[in-house]
């Protein structure tokens, strides 16, 4: 067991850069996410597919949340444990970063609060650039290129600084 | 609405936002500099990051050499985002159910595109339950 100093100085050495999603682990997963039961992970020809077998496992029962305090430290958590799944994959050696663009999430778990993943996804997707931006773009022909217009050999992703 | 006496369900299961507020942002991203919040006239939010820098911090300063140190890079994005959203719902100009009419775009040309695409990978979850017989 930690003492109260070593605990505290754990906490000190996770919160030197963010962390905060190992102390997430190590303060919210008395009942960790388990890979083939809460949730499956496939790999078919590279590409890689989450499945979220079981919405409450994974992100905790949503049905109490009446504040709009508590319904945006939910989608918090539900990024974290996203977070701490994929973190999971990652050590045990099975994914890299460059996976991440191959990489689906669906949710199998017909009681998901489809809302909620709707909410979550749209205060994650940030569009670059701005669409009011897509004129000035093509008419400057060399601003903002995204990935997949790179090509080997092509132009580097610095290109797309001015 | 709940007695205010009842322990909020998400206090012993999460609060690492405001620990994250109290420990990295030592300098806070400014609405109206860093970026901008516009309400329309029907009611839908625009959150344009301005600086992605100040916002998320300047990859170009953080190691992000291994796996490991990419997805805490998308962690502190998402906890970011969050900071941004929460300061607007305390200071009362934003609630819950307006979150289904937000959209956010980031201005700012010194960006790489691949960290906006990885982190809407990761936390684009489709519904698809499977079919009952």
């Amino acid at each position: 067991m930690f003492s109260p100093e070593m605990w505290n100085g754990l906490l000190d050495s996770l919160q030197r850069r963010t962390g905060l999603l190992t102390q997430h682990v190590l303060l919210n997963h008395k009942s960790m996410p388990r890979a083939g039961t809460d949730y499956a992970w496939t790999v078919e020809s590279g590409a890689h597919h989450l499945d979220i077998k079981d919405f409450n496992a994974c992100f905790g029962d949503c049905g109490l949340i009446h504040e709009n305090m508590d319904y945006i430290q939910y989608l918090e958590s539900m990024c974290l444990d996203l977070l701490f799944i994929i973190t999971q994959r990652m050590k045990s050696g099975q994914m890299h970063a460059g996976n991440i663009e191959r990489l689906t999430i669906g949710c199998s778990d017909s009681r998901a609060p489809i809302h909620v993943l709707d909410d979550l996804r749209r205060i994650t997707t940030i569009m670059h650039p701005p669409p009011q931006a897509q004129h000035s773009i093509t008419t400057t022909n060399t601003l903002y290129m995204s990935k997949s217009q790179l090509t080997p050999g092509g132009p580097h992703e610095e290109s797309q600084h001015p | 609405m709940k007695s205010p006496n009842t322990p909020s369900p998400s206090q012993h299961s999460t609060g690492l936002l405001v620990q994250h507020e109290r420990f990295k942002h030592e300098h806070k991203p400014q609405e109206g500099k860093d970026y901008a919040w516009e309400v329309m006239d029907d009611g839908h939010s625009h959150l344009d990051i301005q600086n992605f820098s100040a916002c998320f911090g300047n990859p170009a300063f953080i190691p992000v050499l291994t796996d490991l140190d990419y997805i805490q890079y998308m962690e502190s994005m998402c906890l970011d985002l969050l900071y941004i959203i929460t300061q607007r719902i305390n200071t009362g100009r934003l609630r819950a159910e307006d979150l289904q009419r937000i959209r956010i775009t980031c201005s700012d040309p010194l960006v790489l595109p691949r960290y906006f695409e990885d982190l809407n990978t990761i936390t684009r979850v489709v519904h698809l339950p499977t079919q009952a017989h």
